[in-house]
C-alpha cells in the first residue's frame, strides 16, 4: 500500500513537470499539438492521462515527450528530493528541537531534515 | 473531544480488521492494518515517540530505550493520533502513568503545546487505552473474579494485556471496576 502511495507521487510529480514545460513552451503548445510533434507517438488523452499522473509513463515515452519539447529526457524527472521533500512544517516544528530533530533523522533515515538525502560514506 | 463511544467504536473496528480478537493486543500489526510502518530508534531524554506523516508514506517512531509495555503504548498512542488528528507530526514526550488516565493529564509542555493540542494527547491516550484494553475484552476476562480485584489480579491482567500496573489500573477505574484499596 505503501508502495502504490510512493510511485503515485512519482508519477504525480513527472506529469506536472511535463504539464510545466509544455506550457513554458512558446509559443504555448496544447496537449493536441503535443500529441502532434510526438508524430502521433503518444495521443492526446494518453498526454493528458500522463500529466495527471493518472498513467504509468512508460521510459520511451519520456524520451518522445522529451524529443517533442526540446529537452533531455531527465528535465522531465524531478529529484528524488523534489519529489519526497519533508514538508515544511514538519521540519519546522523539530528543528529547534535537538532531541526531536536527530530522533526524526534516525526514524526517517535522513541525515538533513530539509529533504538532502543521506549521503554514503566513501570508502578508502 | 471524541466521546468515549466514538474512540471505543473505532478501536473496534480497528481490531476487527486487523483480526484481534483477544489480548494481548498486537499494536504493530493495527499499525501495518493502517498502512503506517513502525519503527524503533534511539530517543535521547523523554521523548516516547512520535508520528510522521509524509507525502509519500506514513511512519511511527518510538523509543526503543523505553520498556517493552511503554513502546506497546506508545505506538497505541501515535496510532490514535493517526485516526483521530489530521495534523502532518506529532512529537511526543513522556505521557507518564498518569497521563493515561484522563482526569490528570501530565505530559511536559514543550513548544508544539497548546491546548489544542492537549486535547489531542487526552485523545490519543484514551485511544490507546482503549485498543489495549478494549472494554469488551476486559469486562469478559473478569465476569469470574471475584471484586474488589486484588493488586494481584490487576497485575496479572496487566501481564495478560501486556501494559504496565498503571495503566491497567487506571483502564479498570475509568469502566467503573472496584480495585481494592491497599
Amino acid at each position: 500500500m505503501q508502495d502504490d502511495v510512493r510511485s503515485a507521487a512519482i508519477y504525480k510529480a513527472v506529469g506536472q513537470e511535463v504539464a510545466k514545460r509544455r506550457n513554458a513552451l512558446t509559443p504555448r503548445v496544447t496537449q493536441a499539438q503535443l500529441s502532434e510533434l510526438t508524430r502521433g507517438r503518444l495521443s492526446r488523452s494518453a498526454i493528458a492521462n500522463i500529466e495527471s499522473g493518472r498513467q504509468r509513463v512508460a521510459v520511451h515515452h519520456v524520451y518522445d515527450l522529451a524529443d517533442a519539447m526540446n529537452c533531455e529526457p531527465s528535465d522531465l524527472l524531478p529529484p528524488n528530493q523534489k519529489i519526497f521533500a519533508l514538508p515544511a512544517s514538519l521540519v519546522a516544528s523539530v528543528e529547534s528541537d535537538p532531541e526531536a530533530s536527530e530522533f526524526t533523522r534516525r526514524v526517517l533515515g535522513r541525515n538533513d531534515l530539509s529533504g538532502i538525502r543521506p549521503r554514503r560514506k566513501k570508502k578508502g | 473531544m471524541k466521546s468515549d463511544q466514538e474512540i471505543q467504536r473505532l478501536a473496534m473496528r480497528l481490531l476487527q480488521s486487523a483480526d484481534i480478537a483477544g489480548p494481548p493486543v498486537d499494536v504493530i500489526a493495527v499499525a501495518k492494518g493502517l498502512g503506517v510502518r513502525v519503527l524503533s530508534e534511539k530517543a535521547d531524554g523523554d521523548l516516547s515517540g512520535a508520528l510522521y506523516r509524509l507525502p509519500d508514506r506514513t511512519v511511527i517512531g518510538v523509543n526503543r530505550e523505553h520498556s517493552f509495555v511503554r513502546r506497546r503504548f506508545t505506538i497505541a498512542h501515535e496510532i490514535g493520533h493517526f485516526v483521530l488528528h489530521e495534523q502532518p507530526i506529532f512529537i511526543d514526550r513522556s505521557f507518564l502513568a498518569t497521563g493515561m488516565n484522563p482526569e490528570e493529564p501530565l505530559f511536559r509542555r514543550d513548544a508544539l503545546s497548546s491546548q489544542a493540542v492537549d486535547s489531542k494527547e487526552i485523545e490519543a491516550n484514551r485511544f490507546a487505552a482503549t485498543l489495549l484494553m478494549p472494554d469488551d475484552f476486559l469486562l469478559s476476562d473478569i465476569t469470574d473474579e471475584r471484586l474488589p480485584l486484588t493488586s494481584n489480579s490487576v497485575r496479572d491482567l496487566a501481564r495478560r494485556y501486556q501494559v504496565s500496573p498503571q495503566a491497567m489500573t487506571f483502564r479498570l477505574i475509568n469502566l467503573g471496576v472496584p480495585i481494592e484499596q491497599i
